[in-house]
C-alpha cells in the first residue's frame, strides 16, 4: 500500500494545529485587534487545508482512468484491534471538499459573535478537524470518536455565543445526539467482538475496520436488523430525518450565523455519508429490505419539511426546515442500489452544504441590519441592500434547484435515479419541487419585495468587502458545479458503487493484506 | 457537425445580459443598445445557420459534458434543425424588435440596466429551450425562461401585488415542471436515453411499456399546461400582465408561452404513443380556448384582453397538437408571434401615450392622436380575427381544417362538435378583439391629458410586425408545412380554394367583427338588451369563470391547512415530545451520577481500582 504524500491525516492535523495556534498567547493578549489577526491565521490554515485536498484531487485526475482511493494506517490501540485507519476515496473526497470549503467561508466571514475572540476561530478549526476525521475514518471506533468529538466545538460555540435560549438548545442537541450514538457504540463493540469470535482479528484482537468487516459477511439477517436499526437511529438524528429533528430548529435558531452555517452545512452530512460508507457494506440485507422505508422517510421528510417551512415567519426557522426538506432528497437517494441516485445524493449533500451555508450567512447580514428575523418586521429591502438581495436571489434560485446550479444536478440524479426502484416515493419527493418554490419565493418576497419596512434598529449595511467576496466565491462554486459537475460526479460514482454493491463483490485483496 | 455559430447564438445574449447590466450601471442609455446588439448577433447567426440547413440536416454543439459520468450520458448539447430554426427565427427576430421597442418604452425607468439584463437572459434561456438536444437541456431553458418571467413580472417589485404575481407564475409553472421531471424519469428508464432525436425514433419508443407510455405523455402535457397557460394552470398569465408591456409582448405572448407547443412537437413520438393523450390535450385545449375567449369579452384592461386572447390562441395551437397536426400548430405559433407581439406593443404605445392608463373605458378616439399605432393594432386585429389574406387566417384555417380529419379513435366521432366549437371560438375572438379596437381607437377620447403618438424607436418595430401580420401568412403558407416535414410528421395537404375559399374561410371572423361593430357602434342600445338577456353569462365572464377561486378552494387552501396542521400538531408534538424525553433522560443520568457520587472515599477508590483493572485487561495482551 503506497502511503500518499502529503499524508491523508494532514487534513485533520493541519486544522487541529491551526486551532492550537489560535490559542497562542499573542492572539488573546489584546482582545479585538488580535482576533482580527487570528481570523487571518484561521483563513490561512483553512486555505492550506483546501490546498492539500486539491493536491490529492490533482494527483488523481492527472492519470486518466485512475480511481481516487488513498489509505493511511497507523496502529492506535493494537491490543483492541483499533487502528488509526483513514481512507480518501471519491466519497470521502466529496465530503472533505465540502468541509474545507465551508470552513474557509465561515472563518473568512468578517462578522463573528460580538463577544467572541480567538476562541471562535479555534473552535471552528477544531470543528473542521473533527468533521474531516469523521469523513475519513474507516475504523468504526475511530469514526465513532470523531462522530462524537465534532459535537464538542459546536456545542461549545453554541453555549458561549448563542442567542437567549442557547443553553436549552445546546442541552437538547447534546442529549439527542448522545442517545442516538449510544446504541451505535454498542453495535460497533458487538461487531468487533463478533469478528474476533469468528477468528478474524487485527493483530490478535478485535477488528473494527469497515472494509474487512463488510467482506466477512458474518451477520445473520436478524443481527443486521438489530445493528442496522441502531446505526440508523444515530444517523437519523444526525441528518436529521423526520421525526428525529426535534433538536434542529432550536439549534439553528440560537446559533450565531457562522455556527449555524457550519452546523447546517456539515454535521447532518455525516449521517448521509455514514449510511453509504458503513450501513450499505455492513448490513446489505437490512438495507435492501429497509430501502423502501428509507425512501418513504426521505420523501415524507421532503414534503414535511417544506410544509412546515411554509408556515415559518422566522427566516432562520424557515432555513432550518428547508434543510429537513432538502436532506430528505439525500435520504431518498441513498435508499436504493442505484449508482445514479446515490451519486446524486452525495452531490446534493455537497451542494446543499454550500447553498445552505451561504443562505445562513446572507440572511445573517439582513437580519443583523434590521434587528429582526420575522417577516412582519422585514420587507422591501431590495432597494436598501441590493447586493444582499442579489446574493439572496442567487442562493434562493439554487435552493429551488434551478438547472445550471449545483442543486439541480443532485435533485435530478436522485429523482431520475430513484424512479425505477421507488416510483411512488420519488413522485412524492418531487412535490418538493413545487413546495420548495412556494416557501423560498415567499421568504424572498416578504424580505426583499414590497414597500420598505420602516425599521427602528438599523445596524450595519449591505454585504460588502470580504463578505461579498465570500458569497461571490460560494455563488461561483454553485454555478461551476451546476455547469460542469462531471469531474466531481466521476470521482463520486465509483466510490458509491463499491460501497453499495460491496456485498456482491467483496474486496478480498484488503482482507489478504491483513492476513499477511 | 460542430459549428461555433450555434454556440454563439446562445452565448451572445448571455454576454449581453452581463454587459448591458455592467455598462448600464455606468451609462443607463447604453444598456438597451448593448442588449439589442447581442440579440442581433444571435439573429445573424441563426439566419446564417438556417441558410446552411439546405446543405446538411442539422448542426450540433456540446457546450459542456454536464451530467455525463460513468454510464450516464447527458451532455449540455444544443442542436439546430428545421424545427429549431423556425423557433429560433421567431425568438431572435421578434425578440430583436421588442428589444428595440423597449429602448423607447423604458427610456424613463431608472432600472433599465436590470431590465435589459433580464431580457437578454430570457432570450438566452429561450434559445437553449428550443435548441436543447435532450430533455434535460430543454429543461435548462424551460426553467430559465420561468425564472426570467418571474423576475420580469415582478420587475416593479415595490408593488407587492406585482411581486406576488411573479411568484404565482413561478409556482404554477413549477406544478407543470413536476410533469417534466416525471416524464424524464420514465423515459430515461424505459428508453435509456433522453435525447430528443432518439425519442422520436419508433424503435426506441417501442421500449416504453404501454402502461407507462400514456403517463409519460400526460406528464409532458402537464408541463406544457404550466408553461403555455392551459386549464387549470392558466390564471398566472393574466396576472403576469403586471410586468412591463414589452415583457408581455415578448415572453407572455410571442415566445415563452409557446414553449409548451414546441415541447409537444419535439416529443410528438411520446405524445402520440397512446391516442388517449392527444384526446386529453384536445379537450383541455378546447375548454381553455373557449373559457379564455369568453372571459376576454368582458375585460376592460387592454392588456387583460390580450392576455386572455393569448390563452385562447394557445388553446387553438393545442387543438392542432391534439389532432396530430404539429406543423399546423407551429404555423400558428409563428403567425401568433407576429400579430400578438404587434398587438401588445401597440397596446404598450397606447399605455405609454395615455400616461400609463390601461383601462379602455378611459381611452377612445385614439385613431386621431396615434394613427400609426391604430394602423398596427387594426392590422393585427384583422390577422387574429382570421380575415384573409392576413397572417392569422392561414394558420387558423389550417387548424380548423385539420380538426376535420383526425385518425384518433377517441376523437373522430366528435369531429363535427369540435369543429363547430372551434369556429364559435374564432367568432368570439374576432368579436372581443374588435370590441377592444373600437373602445380604444374609435369614438371620442374619455381619458385625461393629451394622448400622444409613440416615438420612432417604438413605432418602427410595431409597424414592421404589422407588416408581418398582414403578409406573413401569405408568404409562409405555401412552404411552411413542407419545410417541417423532416422533424415533424407530415400533415394532410388542404385545398386553398382561391378567392371563394378566402371568403368562406373568413366568414367566422367577419361575423365576429360585424357583431361587435353592430353592438358597439351601430346600435349601442342593442348591447344593453343583450346584456340583460345574458346577465349570468356576463357575471361568469367578468368573474373569470372563477378558476382562481376554484383553485383556491380545491388546492391552495387545503395545502395551506395541511401545512398549518403539520406544524401545529405534528411538529409541535415532536418538539414537545423531545423536550419530555430529554427531561427524563437528563433526570435519569443525574440520579445515576448522584448515586455514584456518594461522598465516601472508599467507594471512589473502589471505582478507580475497577476501572484500572478493566483497562489493564483490555490493553495488556493477557491472552
Amino acid at each position: 500500500m503506497n502511503a500518499p504524500w502529503p499524508p491523508i491525516s494532514s487534513l485533520i492535523i493541519v486544522p487541529a494545529l491551526g486551532a492550537l495556534g489560535c490559542l497562542a498567547p499573542w492572539f488573546s493578549a489584546k482582545f479585538d485587534k488580535n482576533a482580527r489577526v487570528c481570523r487571518l491565521w484561521a483563513i490561512a490554515v483553512s486555505v492550506f487545508t483546501l490546498v492539500i485536498l486539491a493536491a490529492f484531487a490533482g494527483a488523481a485526475t492527472a492519470t486518466p482512468g485512475y480511481v481516487l482511493g488513498l489509505e493511511e494506517v497507523h496502529p492506535w490501540i493494537p491490543s483492541l484491534g483499533i487502528s488509526f485507519h483513514l481512507k480518501l476515496d471519491g466519497l470521502s473526497f466529496a465530503f472533505t471538499l465540502l468541509t474545507a470549503v465551508v470552513t474557509l467561508a465561515v472563518v473568512a466571514w468578517p462578522s463573528r459573535p460580538a463577544t467572541a475572540g480567538a476562541g471562535w476561530y479555534a473552535l471552528l478549526l477544531v470543528g473542521e478537524a473533527t468533521v474531516m476525521g469523521a469523513f475519513l475514518a474507516t475504523d468504526l471506533v475511530l469514526f465513532y470518536v470523531f462522530f462524537e468529538a465534532m459535537l464538542l466545538p459546536v456545542l461549545g460555540a453554541l453555549a458561549l455565543w448563542g442567542g437567549a435560549a442557547r443553553l436549552n438548545a445546546a442541552l437538547k442537541f447534546l442529549v439527542y445526539t448522545m442517545v442516538g450514538s449510544a446504541l451505535m457504540f454498542l453495535s460497533i463493540l458487538y461487531l468487533g467482538w463478533h469478528a474476533q469470535s469468528m477468528g478474524h482479528t487485527l493483530g490478535g484482537n478485535f477488528l473494527f475496520e469497515i472494509t474487512t468487516l463488510a467482506s466477512l459477511k458474518m451477520l445473520t439477517s436478524s443481527e443486521q436488523l438489530a445493528l442496522g436499526l441502531a446505526f440508523l437511529l444515530a444517523f437519523a438524528i444526525k441528518i436529521p430525518m423526520v421525526p428525529f429533528h426535534g433538536w434542529l430548529p432550536d439549534t439553528y435558531r440560537e446559533a450565531p450565523h457562522g455556527l449555524a452555517a457550519f452546523t447546517a452545512a456539515l454535521l447532518g452530512k455525516v449521517g448521509i455519508y455514514a449510511i453509504i460508507r458503513f450501513m450499505w457494506p455492513l448490513f446489505p440485507d437490512f438495507m435492501a429490505q429497509a430501502g423502501v422505508y428509507l425512501a418513504a422517510a426521505g420523501a415524507i421528510a421532503v414534503v414535511y419539511g417544506a410544509l412546515v417551512a411554509m408556515t415559518q415567519k422566522d427566516l432562520r426557522s424557515l432555513l432550518a426546515y428547508s434543510s429537513v426538506s432538502h436532506l430528505g432528497f439525500c435520504v431518498l437517494g441513498v435508499a436504493g442500489v442505484s449508482t445514479m441516485a446515490m451519486t446524486g445524493a452525495v452531490f446534493q449533500a455537497v451542494s446543499h452544504g454550500i447553498v445552505t451555508a451561504a443562505l445562513f450567512l446572507t440572511v445573517g447580514v439582513i437580519t443583523d441590519r434590521q434587528g429582526a428575523r420575522d417577516f412582519d418586521r422585514l420587507g422591501g429591502l431590495a432597494k436598501a441592500v441590493p447586493v444582499s438581495a442579489f446574493f439572496l436571489m442567487v442562493f434562493s434560485v439554487a435552493a429551488v434547484a434551478l438547472p445550471l446550479t449545483s442543486s439541480f444536478v443532485g435533485e435530478f440524479l436522485i429523482l431520475v435515479g430513484s424512479w425505477k426502484l421507488f416510483p411512488i416515493w420519488t413522485g412524492v419527493a418531487a412535490l418538493g419541487v413545487v413546495l420548495g418554490a412556494v416557501y423560498t419565493l415567499t421568504a424572498y418576497l416578504k424580505t426583499m419585495f414590497g414597500p420598505l419596512h420602516p425599521s427602528d434598529a438599523i445596524a450595519g449595511g449591505d454585504v460588502r468587502g470580504s463578505s461579498a467576496l465570500v458569497l461571490a466565491a460560494l455563488a461561483g462554486l454553485v454555478v461551476a458545479l451546476g455547469v460542469v459537475p462531471g469531474g466531481l460526479l466521476e470521482v463520486i460514482s465509483p466510490a458509491v458503487q463499491v460501497s453499495s454493491t460491496s456485498s456482491l463483490m467483496a474486496d478480498s485483496s484488503i482482507l489478504q493484506a491483513f492476513k499477511r | 457537425m460542430e459549428d461555433i455559430r450555434l454556440a454563439l447564438i446562445v452565448i451572445a445574449p448571455l454576454i449581453g445580459a452581463v454587459a448591458s447590466y455592467v455598462f448600464g450601471r455606468v451609462a443607463p442609455k447604453l444598456s438597451g443598445g448593448i442588449a439589442s446588439a447581442a440579440v442581433a448577433v444571435s439573429l445573424f447567426n441563426v439566419v446564417s445557420l438556417w441558410q446552411g440547413l439546405g446543405a446538411q440536416e442539422s448542426f450540433s454543439f456540446i457546450l459542456s459534458s454536464w451530467l455525463s459520468f460513468a454510464d450516464v450520458q447527458l451532455p449540455l448539447e444544443i442542436y439546430f434543425d428545421k424545427l429549431s430554426a423556425v423557433m429560433c427565427l421567431v425568438v431572435t427576430g421578434v425578440g430583436l424588435l421588442i428589444h428595440l421597442y423597449s429602448i423607447g418604452y423604458m427610456a424613463e425607468d431608472e432600472s433599465r440596466p436590470r431590465f435589459f439584463a433580464y431580457l437578454n437572459l430570457f432570450i438566452a434561456s429561450m434559445l437553449i429551450l428550443v435548441l436543447g438536444k435532450s430533455l434535460p437541456v430543454i429543461f435548462i431553458g424551460w426553467e430559465g425562461v420561468g425564472l426570467c418571467s418571474y423576475l420580469l413580472i415582478g420587475f416593479w417589485y415595490t408593488n407587492p401585488d406585482f411581486a406576488s404575481a411573479g411568484r404565482k407564475a413561478f409556482v404554477m409553472n413549477r406544478i407543470g415542471d413536476l410533469g417534466f421531471i416525471v416524464a424524464m424519469a420514465i423515459l430515461y428508464h424505459a428508453c435509456g436515453t433522453l435525447d430528443v432525436i432518439a425519442l422520436s425514433n419508433p424503435k426506441i419508443l417501442a421500449r416504453i411499456p404501454s402502461d407507462l407510455g400514456y403517463i409519460a405523455g400526460i406528464a409532458l402535457f402537464l408541463a406544457a399546461t404550466g408553461k403555455s397557460a392551459q386549464l387549470p394552470l392558466f390564471t398566472w398569465l393574466p396576472d403576469a400582465m403586471a410586468g412591463p408591456t414589452p415583457v408581455s409582448a415578448l415572453i407572455h405572448a410571442a415566445t415563452m408561452v409557446t414553449a409548451g407547443i414546441y415541447l409537444m412537437a419535439r416529443m410528438f413520438g411520446v405524445v402520440g404513443l397512446d391516442p388517449l393523450v392527444p384526446a386529453i390535450i384536445l379537450w383541455t385545449a378546447l375548454a381553455t380556448s373557449a373559457v379564455a375567449a369568453l372571459i376576454a369579452i368582458s375585460q376592460n384592461d387592454i392588456k387583460k384582453v390580450l392576455a386572455y386572447s393569448t390563452v385562447s390562441q394557445l388553446g387553438f395551437m393545442f387543438l392542432a397538437v391534439g389532432v396530430g397536426a404539429y406543423s399546423v400548430a407551429l404555423f400558428h405559433v409563428v403567425t401568433h408571434a407576429f400579430f400578438k407581439a404587434c398587438l401588445f406593443m401597440s397596446a404598450g404605445s397606447v399605455i405609454h401615450g395615455c400616461h400609463h392608463e390601461q383601462d379602455m373605458r378611459r381611452m377612445g378616439g385614439l385613431a386621431r392622436s396615434m394613427p400609426l399605432t391604430c394602423l398596427s393594432y387594426g392590422a393585427a386585429t384583422l390577422a387574429i380575427a382570421g380575415i384573409a389574406p392576413f397572417a392569422g387566417y392561414f394558420s387558423k384555417h389550417a387548424i380548423l381544417e385539420s380538426l376535420a380529419h383526425t385518425p384518433n379513435i377517441y376523437l373522430h366521432s366528435f369531429s363535427g362538435v369540435i369543429g363547430l366549437a372551434a369556429t364559435a371560438i374564432a367568432i368570439c375572438t374576432a368579436f372581443y378583439m374588435t370590441r377592444s379596437f373600437i373602445l380604444t381607437f374609435m369614438g371620442s377620447y374619455r381619458g385625461e391629458g393629451h394622448p400622444h403618438e409613440a416615438p420612432m424607436i417604438m413605432t418602427a418595430p410595431v409597424l414592421l410586425l404589422a407588416a408581418l401580420s398582414v403578409a406573413g401568412g401569405l408568404v409562409l403558407n405555401p412552404v411552411f408545412f413542407h419545410y417541417l416535414e423532416g422533424p415533424l410528421p407530415p400533415v394532410q395537404e388542404h385545398a386553398s380554394g382561391g378567392v371563394i375559399g378566402f371568403i368562406f374561410g373568413s366568414a367566422p371572423g367577419l361575423f365576429g367583427i360585424l357583431a361587435a361593430y353592430t353592438l358597439f357602434v351601430l346600435v349601442p342600445t342593442l348591447k344593453d338588451q343583450v346584456r340583460k338577456v345574458l346577465w349570468i353569462g356576463e357575471k361568469i365572464s367578468a368573474g373569470k369563470f372563477f378558476v382562481d377561486e376554484i383553485l383556491e378552494v380545491t388546492v391552495i387552501a387545503p395545502v395551506r391547512a395541511l401545512s398549518v396542521v403539520v406544524t401545529q400538531v405534528l411538529d409541535r408534538s415532536v418538539s414537545l415530545g423531545s423536550g419530555e424525553a430529554i427531561g427524563g433522560i437528563s433526570r435519569a443520568v443525574g440520579e445515576l451520577t448522584c448515586r455514584a457520587t456518594t461522598g465516601q472515599v472508599s467507594t471512589y477508590v473502589l471505582w478507580i481500582f475497577a476501572s484500572a483493572a478493566l483497562l489493564l485487561y483490555v490493553f495488556l495482551p493477557v491472552r
